[in-house]
């Protein structure tokens, strides 16, 4: 349409203004879209790289938890545990406790004097890991380094855990507390198992994953009774949640922000379109008195938009891929931003197509 | 058969509030070939009558006839392109197109192949009396007696046979205002022209075949040149 072409680019000013105004909402557009894939990008990786770790406690500080392999199982087994570790105990002779750890991590106490533990050849804290019949003793016990540790349960004197010494900690005398021997974790559930005791852990540390859906791992757990009470899940997701709350919470409103976006555009467009044809209805109704059907001047109307149009998203895609790079080059948005103030254009030319051509005849200059 | 005929033709302007009568039934005919003056006070329905045989809307009672056939009944937009020209006072050329453009436009509705169109617009052009400098310029270039020339252009290029101008040289001084009306005038007697030209100038209703004289809506009187004298 030759005519439409010709309005486009004999007539620069209004052209430009219009050019002007899609290449700002087009480079607008992107620039903002980018700004959410960034957006969702940074919460994905939060999410990735925020640790969150969650423990079971006791009714207080100084008393353990106490709960059984059933829960033990079902809390691991969950989906959310990526790495976990466990502890139990049980006293023995009269005042001596036996710990049961599957890492040195699991206690603090022997943690701190790790440095000075003395080893019986091909041994160290990897003990730990497996299930061998063996335990760290206290120095106070006396005994040597590969005798045999005999010890009975106090609840149940015929119990008893025979274990290899195979290290040596601490100091000369064991205090008021008592001595503690360390064992694997696995020894002493064999032990509890083989006399038809109820087992039960004193301790578990986790790190979880799958952390975008922690409130899934809560109420989860809240099913299991975890959430109070005797035996509670406590939950470090402090940091993760006061990072990632606020960046979805800015995604979604940038989200929420985009359709309405989009609306406004169409809403320029037909502001724009009506400003920019309004002087010249005159033609309008000059064409159709000179026998163009309402439909041809339409679509003059709507091809001169569309030309300013399609220009200026092609300026506002270059004035985006200027400022933010190639990531803001998006086709589908760009065909969005012309559609919709095509679309708002459309709505324009419709009404000056509609023009009355009965008053043009009483128009004067 | 008379080219257009008026009967019993009315026409109100209607809006939600108001309705103006501005058409009282009105009968007539013209034929081809003569040159009508339509003359009347300000607000007597002139220009509604014109915009009736336009075929820019249609009357409200009674019939405007083309060919014995009512308006109503054709199809208005190839009625506009095909049988009737308008002429306006003020010019109503496209302002960013070239004269020869301006020209070219209502051949290029007919769908007429762009070089055969720029060769009729140029003859058109010419036969109006302007000269080839004149067909690159833009109208805001031109006097108003050579824009008002190249509207007559226009209407010819269509090759309709009934031309409608209202007040075709009310924007013109006496000169420009002669040249157009021995247009007008030739069209009608040499090359067999309908032209019907409303007009306040006496002048011109002198040189008319036929003086159509409206008030209030009415046709009070009409006289042709050959009753006169
Ligand atoms: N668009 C309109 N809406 C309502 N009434 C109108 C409209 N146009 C004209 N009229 C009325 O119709 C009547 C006839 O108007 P018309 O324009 O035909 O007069 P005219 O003879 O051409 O006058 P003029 O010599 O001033 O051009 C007038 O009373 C006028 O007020
Ligand atoms: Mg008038």
């Amino acid at each position: 349409m030759y005519m439409a072409w010709i309005s486009f680019t004999r007539n620069p000013r209004s052209s430009l203004a219009a050019i002007a105004l899609v290449a700002a909402l087009a480079a607008f557009i992107s620039i903002f879209a980018n700004s959410i894939t960034m957006s969702e990008a940074e919460l994905e990786n939060a999410y990735a790289t925020i640790p969150v770790d969650a423990y079971i406690m006791g009714a207080s500080a100084t008393q353990p938890p106490r709960f059984n392999d059933e829960l033990y199982q079902q809390i691991l087994s969950s989906g959310f545990v990526a790495a976990s570790r466990a502890a139990a105990e049980c006293q023995v002779h009269s005042r001596d406790t036996l710990r049961a750890l599957d890492s040195i991590e699991m206690d603090a106490a022997l943690s701190e004097y790790a440095p000075g533990i003395e080893w019986l050849e091909g041994y160290d804290e990897s003990l730990f890991a497996g299930e061998q019949a063996v335990c760290i003793a206290p120095r106070s016990a006396e005994l040597a380094l590969g005798e045999e540790a005999r010890l009975p349960m106090r609840t149940r004197r015929s119990v008893v855990a025979v274990l290899t010494v195979v290290g040596l900690y601490g100091g000369g005398y064991d205090g008021f507390g008592g001595a503690t021997y360390y064992c694997p974790l696995p020894v002493l559930r064999g032990l509890y198992e083989e006399n038809g005791m109820p087992f039960s852990y004193c301790g578990l540390e986790m790190e979880l994953c799958n952390t975008r859906e922690l409130g899934t791992f809560k109420a989860q757990m809240r099913e299991l009774r975890l959430d109070g009470g005797m035996t509670r899940l406590v939950v470090n997701d402090a940091l993760l949640i006061s990072v990632t709350t606020q960046l979805a919470r800015h995604v979604r409103l940038l989200k929420t922000l985009l359709p309405l976006i989009f609306v406004l555009i169409a809403a320029m467009g037909f502001v724009m379109s009506f400003l920019l044809l309004r002087g010249r209805r005159r033609e309008a109704a000059v064409m159709r008195s000179l026998g163009a059907k309402r439909r041809r001047v339409f679509a003059t109307l709507l091809l001169e938009t569309a030309m300013q149009a399609v220009t200026g998203a092609a300026l506002g895609a270059l004035a985006a891929f200027l400022i933010s790079g190639r990531d803001a080059l998006c086709l589908v948005k760009m065909a969005l931003v012309l559609a919709c103030y095509l679309f708002g254009g459309a709505a324009a030319a419709l009404h000056f197509a509609r023009v009355n051509v009965l008053k043009l005849m009483a128009a004067r200059e | 058969m008379a080219e257009l005929q008026l009967q019993q033709t009315a026409y109100a302007y209607c809006n939600k509030y108001q309705t103006v009568q501005a058409l009282k039934g009105v009968d007539y005919q013209f034929e081809s070939g003569r040159f009508y003056a339509l003359v009347g006070r300000s607000g007597s329905g002139k220009t509604t009558l014109l915009s009736l045989l336009a075929g820019l809307d249609f009357p409200t009672e009674g019939k405007v006839l083309f060919n014995g056939k009512p308006t109503a009944e054709l199809d208005c937009d190839e009625y506009r392109r095909d049988d009737v020209a308008v002429i306006y006072q003020s010019y109503n050329l496209f302002p960013l197109l070239t004269v020869l453009e301006n020209v070219t436009y209502p051949l290029e509705l007919k769908k007429t192949p762009l070089p055969e169109a720029k060769a009729i617009a140029k003859e058109k052009l010419l036969s109006v009396g302007l000269d080839e400098g004149h067909l690159k310029r833009f109208p805001a270039m031109l006097s108003g007696g050579e824009q008002q020339r190249v509207a007559i252009a226009r209407a010819l290029a269509g090759g309709a046979k009934i031309i409608l101008a209202d007040e075709p040289t009310g924007n013109l001084d006496e000169e420009n205002g002669a040249v157009v009306v021995s247009i007008l005038q030739r069209l009608a007697h040499e090359d067999g022209y309908c032209v019907i030209v409303v007009t306040h100038d006496m002048g011109i209703a002198d040189k008319a075949d036929e003086v159509i004289r409206l008030s209030d809506g009415r046709i009070v009187s009409s006289e042709s040149a050959a009753d006169a004298g």
